[in-house]
């Protein structure tokens, strides 16, 4: 996250020169993104559940989405600055308009800002996928790479994870009751 | 697809009447005719393909009648399904292969058989695999074949972001997504049999029925089967014992990428936008996850890319 800051603080002004516009100021009245709250959530100080609450937001409310870290979200709303689980808000400007214009405008050796491209990039399109000759080294390769369910589970033990029962939740439309735990049928 | 299907049916009616015989019949005459063709040179995949000259005509319940015939019921049996989803691998395999890096592809391996080991098909025989390619993507194939990307690995930040990713295709093999997919579009495949085409044994069987080389990994399924396999992805991960917004995260990663950058142009043909795919979980979620415990992010075993 704090990468992709740099990033932008990176390519935004040479994508200003680019699309020949004054660079935007920041404005400290309505920092971030445009967001909505998807459902009503604790705003804390940090991001844990844990952490302390610092405000009670609403469905719907208006906030303002300032960074991510991982599962959680941070937003500016009612004159405070805290964090949400990150399925809890609906960022409207999920990525900055003309990214794919600020993509071209990195790509032009001239520009000093510019993402370079690995040089040797390998895609995997459609005509490759259609044209694949099956391989039976690399499927043979494959198949020795395999952990047993013993392996796995040791694997586990190693890192003290431990199993917990979720149930699946249902298809949002099929939702007939809003029990919280309702069990998948 | 789902435009197609009453063509086909009616297509395959005709068929029927035109044979004035039942499909099945109609079958096992083509495998019987095919088998009884001269040898073609054998394939590398398959010794025990049957490629005597003049072989007679096998009894019902060979392989390939059984597999054909499997796959129109849409009862394929574990075995069936693990020679499919072999098919499918060894195809992306040809066009893109493992990353040279051992103790990468065992790591994967242990974490998403862990994962595999929290849903309905624990005993599957799971294979994952990190291939090389510098687009974000993964994919899945019947039977228990699970594959991403290097460049997508590059992106996640930690174990459960693996285990998100992984559980989402786990979430395609257990609910066999793939393996309807097929059942939808076999049809075509045994029209195009029908008319002319070469079928010697199961091995061309089963490429016949999923296309060419690997395109059905390229071909996409339903939105619903994406949203779906998010929610058991992230369920599965959260039941693994990492944190159950792992998976949220690496599709909030995803979408900052620019939607024209060419390593997602693939993805993002195949499955519903990042931001789409968010408010669905979001949605599903709710309040459900509210009383679980902090999940592991696994960050300091996280194996890195050299």
């Amino acid at each position: 996250m704090k990468i992709r800051a740099l990033l932008l603080a990176v390519l935004l002004p040479g994508l200003a020169l680019a699309m020949s516009t004054p660079p935007q100021a920041p404005v400290a009245a309505a920092p971030g993104n445009a967001g909505i709250m998807l459902r009503d959530d604790v705003l804390r100080a940090s991001p844990g559940a844990a952490a302390e609450g610092v405000a009670k937001l609403g469905k719907g409310d208006k906030v303002r989405v300032l960074a991510g870290d991982g599962g959680w979200t941070q937003l500016y709303a009612a004159g405070k600055t805290g964090w949400v689980r990150i399925l809890s808000v609906k960022s409207e400007v999920s990525t900055p308009p003309d990214l794919g214009a600020l993509a071209e405008a990195g790509k032009r050796p001239s520009d000093p800002g510019r993402v370079v491209a690995v040089a040797g990039a390998r895609g995997l399109d459609e005509v490759e996928l259609k044209a694949a000759r099956f391989n039976p080294e690399e499927l043979a390769l494959l198949d020795s790479y395999a952990a047993s369910r013993a392996d796995a589970e040791q694997f586990a033990q190693l890192a003290s994870l431990t199993r917990r029962d979720v149930p699946y939740p249902p298809k949002p439309e099929s939702r007939a009751t809003p029990s919280p735990m309702s069990k998948q049928p | 697809m789902k435009h197609s299907l009453p063509w086909i049916i009616l297509t395959l009616c005709g068929i029927g009447l035109a044979q004035a015989g039942d499909f099945d019949k109609f079958l096992k005459g083509l495998i019987k005719e095919k088998t009884q063709q001269p040898a073609a040179p054998a394939q590398p995949v398959a010794p025990t393909a049957p490629t005597a000259p003049a072989a007679p005509a096998t009894a019902p319940g060979k392989p390939a009648d059984q597999l054909l015939k499997a796959l129109l019921s849409g009862n394929t049996s574990q075995e069936e399904e693990a020679r499919i989803g072999q098919q499918i691998s060894g195809n992306l395999l040809g066009a893109a292969p493992l990353v040279r890096d051992e103790g990468l592809q065992r790591y994967v391996n242990r974490v998403g058989r862990w994962v595999a080991l929290q849903s309905e098909r624990p005993d599957l025989p799971w294979r994952f695999g990190v291939i090389e390619s510098d687009d974000l993507n993964a994919f899945a194939a019947p039977g228990g074949y699970v594959f991403l990307t290097k460049g997508l690995y590059r992106k996640l930040r930690n174990e459960a972001e693996l285990a998100g990713v992984l559980g989402h295709e786990i979430g395609h093999v257990i609910r066999k997504h793939h393996l309807k997919l097929l059942q939808k579009s076999q049809a075509i495949a045994a029209l195009g049999s029908f008319f002319g085409s070469k079928l010697k044994n199961e091995n061309e069987i089963v490429q016949n029925l999923i296309g060419n080389g690997a395109e059905i990994v390229a071909r996409g399924l339903d939105k619903d089967a994406e949203y779906e396999a998010d929610r058991i992805g992230l369920v599965l991960g959260a039941r693994a014992g990492y944190d159950a917004y792992a998976l949220p995260a690496v599709l909030a990663e995803i979408g900052h990428v620019a939607k024209s950058d060419k390593s997602v142009s693939l993805l993002f043909k195949t499955h519903p936008l990042p931001e789409d795919r968010l408010g669905q979980l979001s949605e599903a979620v709710g309040e459900r996850l509210d009383g679980l415990a902090e999940g592991q992010s696994g960050a300091g075993r996280f194996y890195r890319l050299r």
